[in-house]
């Protein structure tokens, strides 16, 4: 009977005691990154649907500053993200639920961003966004 | 998300070995991490009365972290 060609780089070790028996392979944090980048590109996607054009001709300032300090959050926390990742050699399941509990806080920036435009210089909003923070 | 950060950090970057991230690294990380956490809860309360102030002192942490390695931090070993 022939055997199955293992290709070395799956990495699918066995088990000293039997041929048979094989282990997992290694967890490794691409799929986690992966899977984070989908988040992060969902939310800056959300934030800009929020945008409505005016009905009257005016410059909603507070619209654009909430959208331009919710896109430059993203884009920081996507960065600080990316750094720590280098780091990860296993995806581990603490590592990922910090990361999901991260994406969770993360997923919360557009209704604050919303809310802070909509309000119009109200403090909850802008509370509720420093405290997501 | 400050806390989740610091989780992250102290998940990826407390646990690494030490050839790896620096005592110096992992102590401006966490330093600045805890310190920006306490500015975002005094922002939180800065933006009860002052909406544009707490929103001024947010924008302020963000600058912190525009550069997400401490200075003097070196790049991981690959």
């Amino acid at each position: 009977m022939r055997k199955a060609k293992v290709k070395p780089d799956l990495a699918v070790a066995l088990s000293s005691r039997g041929n048979d028996m094989r282990m997992l392979r290694r967890a490794t944090p691409e799929r986690l990154s992966a899977f984070s980048d989908g988040v992060f590109a969902v939310l800056i996607t959300v934030l800009v649907l929020e945008l409505r054009p005016p009905e009257l001709p005016t410059f909603a300032a507070l619209t654009w500053l909430s959208y331009a300090v919710s896109y430059l959050f993203i884009a920081i926390v996507w960065t600080n993200h990316h750094y720590l990742m280098r780091y990860a050699m296993d995806a581990t399941p603490r590592l990922l639920w910090f990361n999901f509990a991260h994406l969770f806080s993360m997923s919360l920036l557009p209704l604050s961003t919303a809310w802070m435009a909509v309000s119009r210089l109200n403090q909850l909003p802008f509370m509720r966004l420093s405290s997501s923070s | 998300m400050n806390v989740t950060y610091i989780c992250l950090i102290w998940e990826l970057i407390d646990r690494a070995p030490d050839d790896e991230v620096s005592p110096t690294v992992r102590k401006i990380m966490r330093l600045r991490s805890i310190t920006t956490l306490c500015l975002f809860g005094a922002a939180a309360a800065v933006a009860l009365i002052y909406p544009l102030v707490g929103l001024g002192i947010c924008i302020c942490c963000l600058i912190v972290y525009l550069r997400p390695d401490p200075l003097g931090a070196e790049a991981p070993l690959t």
